[in-house]
């Protein structure tokens, strides 16, 4: 891929890449954008066809990549005992964003993706699916697990608000 | 046992509350460019986030990106997963777009249908603000699905307005707005109504502009119905042998009042307000001005709706003959004026004070 062509998808796709990697629990979202996009630069990936393939293609990479690093940490984990835990940041806020990402962090991380791909992205079902490397049914199972999980951080934002 | 209401209630939420919390990730996407570029030429290793002149390049890099996609006719963002609309303005200037966040110190959420609807903006159906959204001197609008957020800033960038819509039947639905208010529950204020640290800006009005004797009593942000900060600056000086308040911006309209020469108080509140933004804005603070020229007053005291009362200073530095006294208050708050005189204490309510 030449630079150019390699400049316009960045700037099209790198900041919802980012943040994408940020609700699935990557210490580093940068890092993980990074490391998909030089794979796409140094041709060790090929892209074809149409912008919006273009896009599922890096929206998939980020999924992997994120589930290699976890995998990864886990192995070290469970070598060194000693590895620092992922921090999740919140940064302040307010009203329904208020603990969304902790509430999210929490989940399991095929639930995590599910809900993230299907209510961040605003993915269909198949789409989440494909980005998950999974089937249709297994996505839609994930994401009302996910929803019933998060049953109690949306008790809790009633519970403030006083409108349960 | 939840409804499918319930079940929708929830997934809107979280809908809501992740768009959010994505848009407050902040993303240098040039600076990551220069970085991903410097790894790819290193074989893959990682590399910092470039400062300096680095940082320039990757922002000369990302817009001659930008022009390359423009000269080839080809959209910079046309994924139809997410897509985000700079309407037009530089990406590779941030100090162009609107900030992420509020700097303003109160905001008002309105979720609809409401029957608020002193601020609707629109968008049209190909996602660009619309109606009076189009008048704001920045707006960035940002596509998610059938989702968009608008965004409506001030010239220096600050954020006076979010909005967010969902596609329906080809054109956008307003879902939430949230704005930059006038604090209701702020405390009072004396003389000078001065907001310390606000330097004049090059529409404000400066003291030479009405009289070279004019004492500065009021220069404080305000915030009209959609959002927007407005400038509130006022001067005070000598007409002959009354007291003026003269409010307004340098190129702007401006509103003179002449304050009774009797100590009676008078309501400034309208000169809070630029005269095209008054009407239908009810006002959260209020501004009451006495003139005592001929030293037949001997302490002014506001009283608000507890029963506490605070002195109100005196005006000092001024051409005037007598007393001049000035105080902002809380409009909810506020019960009386108390002015002892000679004959006693009067005490004056809302209702009470001059127009």
């Amino acid at each position: 891929m030449d630079e150019d062509a390699f400049a316009r998808l960045f700037f099209a796709h790198a900041a919802r890449l980012v943040r994408l990697a940020g609700f699935l629990g990557a210490a580093d979202p940068e890092d993980v954008v990074q490391e998909v996009c030089c794979n796409v630069l140094g041709g060790r990936a090929r892209l074809r066809g149409e912008e919006s393939d273009a896009a599922r293609y890096l929206t998939r990479s980020v999924v992997n990549e994120v589930r290699d690093r976890h995998r990864r940490h886990r192995v070290a984990a469970g070598k060194a005992h000693l590895v620092q835990q992922d921090q999740v940041v919140v940064p302040s806020g307010s009203e329904d964003r208020l603990g969304v990402r902790e509430a999210v962090a929490a989940l399991p991380p095929r639930q995590r993706e599910a809900v993230v791909l299907r209510f961040w992205l605003d993915l269909s079902y198949e789409e989440v699916a494909a980005a998950m490397g999974v089937r249709t049914g297994t996505a839609k199972s994930q994401v009302s697990r996910a929803l019933e999980a998060l049953r109690s951080w949306s008790a809790e934002i009633d519970d403030e608000r006083g409108t349960s | 046992m939840t409804s499918v209401t319930d079940d929708h209630h929830r997934e809107e939420r979280l809908r809501a509350a992740l768009a959010r919390e994505g848009e407050a990730h902040e993303v240098d996407v040039a600076a990551l460019y220069a970085a991903t570029l410097a790894r790819a030429s290193a074989g893959g290793r990682p590399a910092e986030v470039p400062t300096g002149a680095g940082r320039r390049r990757a922002w000369r890099v990302a817009a001659a990106a930008v022009a390359v996609a423009a000269a080839a006719a080809v959209a910079v963002v046309v994924a139809p997963i997410t897509s985000e609309d700079r309407s037009g303005e530089d990406p590779s200037s941030p100090s162009d777009g609107v900030e992420q966040e509020f700097s303003c110190p109160v905001q008002q959420r309105t979720d609809f249908p409401s029957d608020d609807d002193s601020f609707l903006p629109e968008l049209s159906p190909e996602g660009r603000p619309a109606g009076e959204a189009a008048g704001a001197p920045r707006h960035e609008v940002v596509l998610r699905g059938d989702r968009a957020t608008l965004r409506l800033g001030n010239a220096d960038g600050t954020l006076a307005s979010r909005s967010s819509f969902e596609r329906s039947g080809g054109s956008y639905r307003l879902l939430t707005v949230t704005r930059c208010s006038n604090d209701p529950a702020a405390g009072s204020s004396s003389v000078p109504l001065v907001v310390e640290g606000l330097e004049p800006g090059a529409d404000d009005l400066r003291a030479e502009d009405v009289s070279p004797t004019a004492v500065l009593v009021a220069d404080r942000p305000t915030y009209d119905v959609s959002g927007l900060e407005k400038r509130t600056t006022a001067y005070a000086d000598s007409c002959g042998a009354r007291v003026c308040v003269t409010a307004g911006s340098r190129t702007g309209t401006r509103t003179v009042s002449t304050l009774p020469s009797a100590p009676v108080p008078m309501d400034l509140t309208s000169q809070l307000t630029d005269p095209d933004d008054v009407v239908g804005v009810e006002s959260a603070q209020l501004l009451v001005a006495l003139h005592d020229r001929a030293g037949e007053v001997s302490e002014v005291a506001w009283r608000d709706t507890s029963g506490a009362s605070t002195a109100v200073p005196a005006v000092a530095g001024g051409p005037w003959q007598g007393s001049l006294y000035l105080v902002l208050v809380p409009a909810a708050r506020f019960d009386a004026l108390q002015v002892e005189g000679r004959g006693g204490r009067t005490d004056y309510a809302v209702g009470d004070l001059r127009g």
